[in-house]
């Protein structure tokens, strides 16, 4: 550690002594832009003055600046995908140079950690997403617009919630407790994402916290794949890195644009229930196999009943606004925006919105001085409503699903009006009232800024310090009325909670750039300091005789209960340093290193030291390639880098006292004693260190067809150890789970991409294809063990994460004498119409005539064979059409929904199709059991697996861009209207509503679970976008 | 640049303070366990998971509020048994154990081991750190006794469950315990239990806490259980002897909250928020279990009983006429607040509710009795009968049934007063737990259920041999801890 620090230290002094200490007295300084044909800022350019040791490149907005000695040189211009171009320069000092594209593929700027590189200059893997994709579909935030867009880069949005967040996996999971989350960093800011630490849930879902950044402000994303790219992040870096680049304002006439679309989401499908009339044949068959009577006299009369379904969902609008000017002068650029976004769930109670603003604005001020600040502001309010397992009921999906179609929405003899509960089964409550009555209301404002200085010292050397700040504020309210079934016990319930949470980050980098005939070398050196701090505060009352007031008084309550706080703590001290270096244009090299030090590792832990190297070789530019034909540009590229994970909780490693117990001493008719207990909070582990992953790269990127089909493929092999995982451990040490550094994993696989341009002249149709494939494996887990998850997940060695496990379901028993000659589980007596299970196995390894635990097995998996992404573009005239598949393959559901909607037990409605396929002396299915009310075969089997595969027609959208000439008239500059549909097919075999999704999106390690998810919308909009 | 330089420096330097967490919240272990403040709260934490316990909000578990007593356990040891039925829709564990078809995945049987398993935790990191304390050594001695208590009593129901478990006595002991004999058990209890007879007794400590007659009392249901008579009927005794205990003159007065820590209460365990002091999670569950859904909707004032556990028949109707206990007990037909009377399809316990001082039910300000002063005279009638004693068994014996309003007995045959006992305990000690120890205790396991039961299950019940005196030892531990055997039989 100390070694590497004076090693930059060194570094720095050298680079700042060395060679640009005697500057000629002849020398001047040109100025100028470099622009395409159409006008477009060409960043990345190289400008070289001819037969002298001085070059630059363009920056973003096509601008650069050159020292030459005396007039008369000669500049040479010179960007792949366009003619080179020389320039002689006399007395001008400001030049506007215009390229002309040639028929190369035109080649990008890619925003890489701490700097830019071009495309071409790559050594690691990254893949880019611009503007216009982010564009094409109505988002709330940016993390679910990546999906489908890059190879590599699995996205699964884990619920429909508004705001909701996903889960991003950047080359497979590699932390099984840890965060798997890859790292955002925006225009520079490493962003902390944790729901943990940077959200609330009170009785409502979480808000993704990077829903505060209005999409329509991003300009470009990023996505760091390799260790290569990744590395420069350290103890960040194993899951990749997302950078997010805010629109800019470009030198030039002022720019005012307004887009605006507004649009319906509905359920994207239903489930076909039973009726009241069906439901009550049902209660009473169950109760007749049983031996008991009947229920309902004559269930002919019943009709249709509620459908709950229709009663909970709700055709809903959404909408969303933006105004934005942009523009500037020689020296300062800026770019404002205001935005509004406002979304109603399709579940009745459910809804967001988001108000923003951004202001980034930079000026040369001095001639060797830029100084510039990204500042934005956003407000989200949100009503949530409860879906997933739940605690005191399930949710309200689960609900709707269950609830006894023969009940009525309302009673106008209970409390609240509604009926309270369906009577079968204790805990299903009526999900309408749940989700209209209870109100859970989240209200988050997030400053999200930070102000630089750029000084540059020579053409070569500059010096960038930044110092940035993210404050979150996050109020969270609930109130349930009396009379709800959830509020049964607490007699009402109001609860209000807050968040302050507060980042700085402080950067300082040393740039180098600098040509050496075709040599060049580029470094950053660099340190950065980060701090982490929040308070949270809650709490509840309970007991509101009248709930007029709701949460806004929560003195009516006369239950109060005592108060809660917390706060937390992180800080991070980091030196990093990446070298590139560039021989005869053919041979790159990078290598780059990050020594992070965390405050979460006990002591002697906390640093940690991230390496890696990369080299690439651009054969298109040897010699022997110059001769054919068919590759317009190939290159070869190899890196390995070490990366590392440190997203627990603080204080893991520290053992603590917590006052967790309290109780009373009763003493007769006297006021009872008050007494609190003190005890350890955890068990004790004074061993945590990062988690650290190794991955090896290689890739081709190669164009032929003069640059019509380009593209990628690229292997990767990830080996993550010390795997932090929060192991369930014998109850006897008195706790459930403690986090050890327990395993290692493995993630090996492809990304390919391939982007074409199929037709060119009046219609133009451009393809753009990825596709994915990780396999991921366990490959150490705590000393073999097994770790069982909930949503029959296991953590196996030898297995992927997200691996299901549980009894092999066998058909149904056709007769009793099958049932009775069979094995069974212990203590139950199954008879015809019932399930049976595989005996697998037993206490000497081979089937023993009995059903327990030895017969569980590996059931399923949740990872895809392959993910895919496909987007077209067509243009024709003034109309432009794209569509955007995307879809997963190979990957299994724990459809825990079937627990219920597949149980005859007469308690809870249950799918149509179960019941009638259900087993009957004349129906002998081999599917669903017969209906018995006693039946208490609930275990988690094979039965609950279903194949969630699925291609999914994410977007399509049909655009018109209105004449000119049209416009002139009016005086506008451009004016295009659109109309977008999105989700609009699912092609899945799945049964429940949404193949995607998962129950416990807020984990790591258990994936593929559907519990009553709330599930994604189909997406009906208009949209116009305005130009001035 | 330079400054930045600096910066670094500077930075590196004091790094190692910068990078120090230091949380402001909470305390560390290291600087705990130093004052007799620290001592007292040590032992509180395992007072504290005896009746309801609240996880903060956090945990694997939020919202999953029950302790030892709070109902699992007895609800538990009452299904298994020949006097209670499960009328809980849903809740599955229930089901298979009030018919015996519970397995080693049933969820009752994981509560009930690992929230035992947590007092033990809790009571070795007090008999391991408070003697360390520079404190009042009278109070330390107290407080380390009391935890000794409360580990002995967890191991005896631990020892009884299960049979053979993991015997931890240490703060931090193995991580992956083998299990210990049940006679090694046995020993530890009994040293526990003798070391806890130095507490003070009942009525010279704070109410709730444990005292020398709990202890005793105790050691005479241990020694009892063991089939040592002669010493289960030495400490009963000791118990009888120290005068400090009666019985009410009326039964149903021994549930009276007036009554709660009274004159027949030799160990409880109490509920209650503390008027609003502490979480309102802390009330008792007894009403909420057992008085019957429409008592909440019959009358105004009442509210969340869900009579989740009824009674057999067998048991309702096998009370002698002049029984006061089964008046006392029992509610088969309830009055709205009309005055109308609402004749009742199943059997409930209404004997925890105290209707006069608690009017609207539910959640419950009640004790639960862990050992109540008639269970020490039956234990002592039955150590003594066991030892052929039978004049004075009978006038133990007859102490419990006089108070029940039943006429004094002379039984001389073994059999016949082991036969007496059993019904006498039935009806005393309904609700409160004992009922499967009784059953396996006395092997009448089988016999007695499927007489009771037999009728409410016409698919018929197991027969209930050997291998149903001990529960399974739970699946997801021995998942974790491949240490474990398995009981025979599951």
């Amino acid at each position: 550690m100390r070694f590497f620090n004076s090693l930059i230290l060194c570094l720095a002094l050298l680079l700042w002594g060395a060679p640009e200490v005697a500057a000629q007295e002849s020398q001047m300084s040109v100025r100028g832009r470099v622009l395409a044909e159409d006008g477009e800022e060409l960043a990345g350019v190289s400008i070289r003055v001819k037969d002298a040791n001085q070059s630059t490149f363009s920056n973003a907005r096509g601008e650069f600046s050159v020292d030459i000695q005396g007039a008369g040189k000669t500049l040479v211009f010179t960007y792949v995908g366009f003619t080179t171009r020389e320039v002689v320069v006399n007395d001008q000092r400001f030049l506007e140079v215009r390229l002309k594209a040639s028929e190369e593929l035109l080649e990008e700027v890619v925003v890489i950690g701490y700097g830019t590189v071009r495309k071409s200059d790559l050594t690691g893997s990254v893949a880019s997403v611009r503007s216009e994709q982010l564009r094409a579909m109505p988002v709330t935030s940016v993390d679910q617009a990546l999906q489908g867009r890059a190879a590599g880069v699995q996205v699964v949005q884990t619920s429909g919630v508004p705001g909701a967040g996903t889960n991003i996996r950047v080359r497979g999971t590699t932390s099984v407790n840890a965060s798997s989350e890859p790292l955002y960093v925006i225009d520079g800011m490493l962003i902390n994402n944790d729901q943990n630490e940077m959200a609330i849930a009170n009785r409502g879902p979480r808000i993704s916290p990077l829903a505060s950044l209005n999409p329509g402000d991003i300009e470009s994303v990023e996505i760091l794949k390799d260790a290569s790219a990744t590395a420069i992040y350290g103890s960040r870096g194993a899951n990749g890195v997302v950078l997010i680049t805010t629109k800019k304002g470009k030198t030039g006439e002022g720019q005012i644009s307004f887009d605006m679309y507004y649009g319906v989401q509905e359920p994207s499908r239903k489930l076909e229930l039973l009726n009241a009339e069906q439901f009550a044949s049902l209660v009473n068959e169950a109760n007749i196999n049983a031996g008991r009577n009947p229920v309902y006299v004559n269930p002919g009369t019943l009709g249709q009943g509620t459908d709950w379904q229709n009663e909970l969902f709700r055709t809903a609008p959404m909408a969303n606004y933006q105004l934005s000017f942009s523009g500037g002068n020689d020296r300062t650029r800026y770019a404002v925006s205001g935005g509004y976004f406002t979304r109603e769930g399709i579940v009745t109670g459910s809804d967001f919105q988001r108000f923003s603003f951004r202001n980034n604005i930079e000026s040369d001020v001095k001639k060797y001085l830029t100084l510039g600040a990204n500042v934005s502001y956003s407000h989200m309010e949100s009503n949530g409503v409860l879906t997933g397992p739940g605690q005191i009921v399930p949710g309200v999906i689960a609900g709707a699903l269950q609830f006894n179609p023969i009940a009525t929405v309302y009673d106008p003899t209970q409390t609240l009006g509604y009926t309270f509960e369906h009577l079968l089964k204790t805990n299903i409550a009526n999900p309408v009232a749940e989700a209209r009555e209870y109100q859970s209301v989240n209200k988050t404002g997030r400053f999200l800024s930070n102000v630089y200085a750029q000084v540059k010292f020579s053409p070569a050397l500059s010096f960038r310090s930044s110092f940035g700040v993210d404050l979150l504020r996050s109020k969270s309210d609930s109130f349930g009325p009396y009379g709800l079934k959830r509020t049964q016990n607490s007699l009402g319930e109001a609860s209000a909670g807050s968040l302050d949470a507060m980042t700085w980050i402080a950067t300082n980098t040393l740039n180098y750039n600098r040509d050496f005939a075709a040599n060049n070398l580029n470094f950053v050196l660099g340190t950065e300091t980060q701090q982490f701090k929040n308070t949270m505060f809650a709490v509840n009352v309970f007991d509101f005789p009248d709930g007029r007031t709701g949460f806004h008084n929560l003195g009516a309550g006369q239950n109060p209960q005592p108060p809660a706080n917390a706060e937390s703590e992180w800080s991070l001290v980091s030196f990093l340093a990446r070298v590139n270096y560039t021989l005869d244009r053919k041979y790159l090299f990078t290598v780059s290193g990050r020594s992070d030090g965390s405050s979460k590792f006990a002591e002697g832990n906390k640093f940690g030291f991230f390496p890696s190297a990369a080299f690439a070789w651009r054969a298109i530019e040897e010699g022997f390639m110059q001769d054919q034909r068919l590759f317009s540009d190939l290159k070869f590229r190899a890196s390995y880098g070490v990366t590392g994970n440190q997203s627990i909780a603080p204080y893991t490693s520290l053992a603590l006292i917590t006052s967790f117990g309290e109780g009373v001493f009763n003493n007769g008719p006297g006021a009872p004693i008050v007494y609190y207990g003190r005890e350890p909070l955890s068990y004790p582990n004074k061993d945590l260190k990062w988690e650290t992953t190794r991955q090896v790269n290689l890739g081709i990127d190669a164009a032929v067809l003069n640059g019509r089909v380009h593209g990628s493929v690229e292997f990767y092999d990830k080996h993550t150890y010390d795997l932090l995982l929060n192991t369930p451990i014998p109850v006897t040490s008195g706790f459930q789970y403690t986090l050890l550094n327990v395993g290692n994993v493995r993630n090996r696989g492809l990304d390919i991409s391939v982007n074409s341009t199929n037709l060119t002249g009046a219609l133009k149709w451009e393809t753009g294809l990825n596709f994915s494939v990780n396999r991921n494996r366990i490959t150490n887990l705590a000393g073999g063990n097994d770790v069982l998850l909930a949503g029959g997940n296991i953590l196996r060695e030898g297995q992927p994460i997200g691996t299901f496990y549980g009894y092999v379901f066998d058909g149904i028993y056709q007769s009793d004498e099958e049932a009775a000659s069979s094995a069974v589980i212990a203590g139950q007596k199954p008879a015809a119409g019932d399930r049976k299970y595989k005996d697998i196995s037993g206490p000497d390894g081979k089937p023993d005539g009995v059903i327990n635990d030895l017969d569980r097995t590996i059931i399923g998996s949740a990872q895809p064979r392959f993910t895919y992404g496909i987007h077209n573009q067509l243009t024709y005239s003034n109309f432009e059409l794209s569509f955007f598949f995307q879809g997963s393959q190979g990957n299994q559901m724990v459809n825990m929904n079937m627990l219920n909607l597949g149980n005859m037990n007469g308690q809870q409605n249950v799918l149509l199709s179960a019941y009638e396929g259900r087993w009957t002396p004349e129906n002998k299915s081999n599917t669903y059991a017969r209906a018995l009310a006693t039946s208490s075969d609930n275990i988690f089997s094979s039965r609950f697996v279903e194949d969630a595969s699925y291609l999914r027609l994410r977007n399509i959208r049909l655009a018109y861009s209105f004449q000119p000439e049209i416009l002139q008239k009016l005086n506008v500059g451009r004016l295009s209207v659109y109309a977008s549909a999105s989700n609009l097919l699912t092609f899945t075999r799945y049964t429940g509503y949404d193949p995607e999704g998962n129950a416990y999106g807020g984990t790591t390690n258990i994936v593929g679970v559907d519990d009553g998810n709330y599930p994604q919308a189909k997406t009906f909009l208009f949209g116009l976008n305005l130009g001035l | 640049m330079l400054w930045v330089l600096a910066a670094c420096c500077l930075l590196n330097l004091s790094c190692t303070d910068f990078l120090t967490e230091n949380p402001k919240n909470r305390i560390d272990q290291n600087t705990y366990y130093k004052t007799e403040q620290d001592a007292i709260a040590a032992v509180n934490a395992i007072y504290a998971y005896l009746g309801a316990y609240n996880l903060d909000g956090g945990g694997p578990f939020p919202g999953n509020t029950a302790g030892v007593y709070h109902s699992t356990f007895w609800v538990t040891t009452e299904l298994a048994s020949d006097n209670m039925l499960n009328n809980q829709l849903g809740a599955l564990g229930n089901d298979q154990l009030a018919n015996f078809s519970y397995n080693s995945q049933n969820e009752n049987l994981l509560e009930i081991w690992r929230i035992q398993y947590k007092v033990i935790t809790l009571a070795n990191v007090a008999i391991s750190r408070i003697p360390a304390i520079e404190m009042n050594t009278a109070l330390r001695d107290r407080l380390v006794n009391e935890a000794k208590f409360l580990r002995g009593l967890m191991y005896f129901n631990l020892t009884r469950l299960y049979k053979n478990v993991p015997l931890l006595l240490e703060e931090n002991a193995a991580l992956k315990p083998e299990a210990a004999t049940q006679e090694a058990i046995y020993a530890q209890i009994i040293l526990d239990l003798q070391d806890a007879e130095a507490l003070p007794a009942d009525g010279q400590t704070e109410e709730g806490r444990a005292t020398q007659g709990a202890a005793q009392a105790l050691l005479a249901k241990v020694y009892l259980t063991k089939g040592d008579h002669a010493q289960a009927a030495i400490y009963a005794q000791k118990v009888i002897d120290s005068k400090v205990y009666a019985l009410w003159d009326d039964y149903a007065d021994a549930f009276k909250l007036k009554n709660r820590g009274g004159k027949e209460a030799v160990f409880s365990v109490s509920f209650g928020d503390g008027g609003g002091k502490i979480s309102f999670w802390e009330v008792g569950q007894f009403n909420v279990r057992l008085l019957p859904v429409e008592l909440s909707n019959a009358r105004s004032q009442v509210s969340n009983t869900q009579g989740w556990q009824t009674v057999t028949p067998h048991l309702y109707n096998s009370y002698h006429a002049d029984d006061k206990r089964k008046a006392a007990t029992y509610l088969s037909e309830i009055t709205d607040d009309n005055g109308n009377v609402i004749k009742l399809s199943k059997i409930y316990i209404k004997k925890y509710w105290d209707e006069a001082e608690d009017p609207t039910a539910g959640g419950s300000y009640n004790d639960f009795p862990v050992i109540r002063y008639s269970d020490v005279l039956l234990t002592m009638a039955e150590a003594k009968a066991h030892t052929g004693d039978f004049a004075a068994a009978n006038i133990f014996l007859n102490q419990v049934r006089t108070r029940a309003g039943l006429s004094a007995v002379n039984i001389s045959s073994a059999e016949n007063f082991l036969n007496e006992i059993m019904d006498q305990r039935r009806k005393e000690f309904i609700g409160e737990g004992h009922r499967w120890f009784d059953l396996v205790r006395t092997g009448k396991l089988n016999a007695l259920v499927q007489a009771a039961k037999a009728s409410e299950y016409p698919a018929g019940l197991p027969q209930l041999n050997e291998n149903y005196y001990q529960f399974p030892i739970p699946q997801t531990e021995r998942d974790v801890n491949p240490n474990l055997p398995q009981n025979p039989g599951y």
